[in-house]
């Protein structure tokens, strides 16, 4: 008997701890600091942006909306602040590699480092982070959904070219 | 001995009578197998009663923290959101166009190289 409740305790306690690894956990930890500029949009407030029918990307050649109808999760932290950044990006890091992340691409150019990473199937994105690094600036970008990999490369390219 | 069927037959004061009745011998260890069989059930029981209840913390858990999951929206108008995505993607394009710029001055360099080796050995 003890040894059920000890699994299940056990189990209680793994799935807490998996949960706090996680890009909502992160922004939990430390969006709420001085010197932290934070941005939150959650699953409602995407579903919101889905059903407005004005929003739409016009003359643009990829449909934003859908992609933003299948993202559920945008966490953003931009610091200055050293220590609140190391904390940021090697609790990131940490995220990364235990959520079986793929690195994606990484760039470091005059001291500025880049790194992006995403988690899911060939064709779908279920997770995606950027972390970069410049100076003392550090951002953390996590974006959660059910992406279609080609519609999210799409819509990033077309937003860097506007 | 008594058919199954003549005892549920019994009244309740019937069944007290015989069961108050010494002159019927008890089988040998009757009552150890029997208290060992209710020792048993009940440990069955906690087992499941406590089973049941770890599941319930679980879901409730698991519950509690979608509901409340204790963020805000930064954003109420979701224009204003819309905008910030916008924003973050073309944050990530931007990036992602920086590192591709990096990649071709790096084999723009590479080339000069591989040229000015080719033209020193001619």
């Amino acid at each position: 008997m003890k040894k059920i409740f000890m699994a299940i305790a056990a189990l209680l306690i793994l799935g807490i701890s998996a949960s706090a690894q996680d890009g909502k956990s992160i922004y939990k930890k430390y969006s709420d600091m001085d010197g932290v500029e934070a941005v939150y949009i959650s699953p409602a407030m995407f579903r919101l942006i889905g059903r407005i029918p004005d929003i739409n990307v016009g003359d643009d050649k990829v449909n934003l909306a859908s992609v933003i109808k299948s993202m559920n999760g945008l966490y953003i932290l931009n610091t200055s602040d050293p220590k609140i950044g190391d904390g940021i990006y090697s609790t990131a890091e940490k995220f990364v590699k235990k959520g079986q992340y793929e690195l994606l691409m990484e760039a470091k150019e005059n001291g500025e480092a880049t790194r992006m990473f995403t988690v899911g199937t060939d064709k779908i994105v279920k997770g995606f982070v950027m972390l970069s690094k410049s100076g003392e600036d550090i951002s953390f970008i996590s974006i959660d959904g059910e992406i279609e990999r080609e519609k999210l490369e799409a819509a990033i390219a077309e937003a860097a070219a506007d | 001995m008594k058919s199954i069927e003549q005892i549920e037959k019994m009244s309740l004061g019937d069944l007290e009578n015989v069961s108050l009745d010494e002159t019927i011998p008890v089988p040998s260890g009757l009552a150890s197998r029997a208290s060992g069989l209710i020792r048993k059930q009940r440990q069955i029981r906690a087992g499941a009663i406590g089973i049941a209840a770890s599941l319930a913390i679980l879901l409730g858990v698991g519950i509690w923290q979608n509901t409340h999951n204790g963020l805000k929206d930064t954003f109420s108008d979701p224009y204003l959101a819309y905008v910030e995505i916008e924003k973050t993607l073309s944050k990530i394009g931007n990036a992602v166009e920086n590192s591709a710029e990096v990649v071709e001055s790096s084999q723009e360099m590479i080339d000069r190289r591989i040229n000015k080796v080719l033209n020193n050995n001619r």
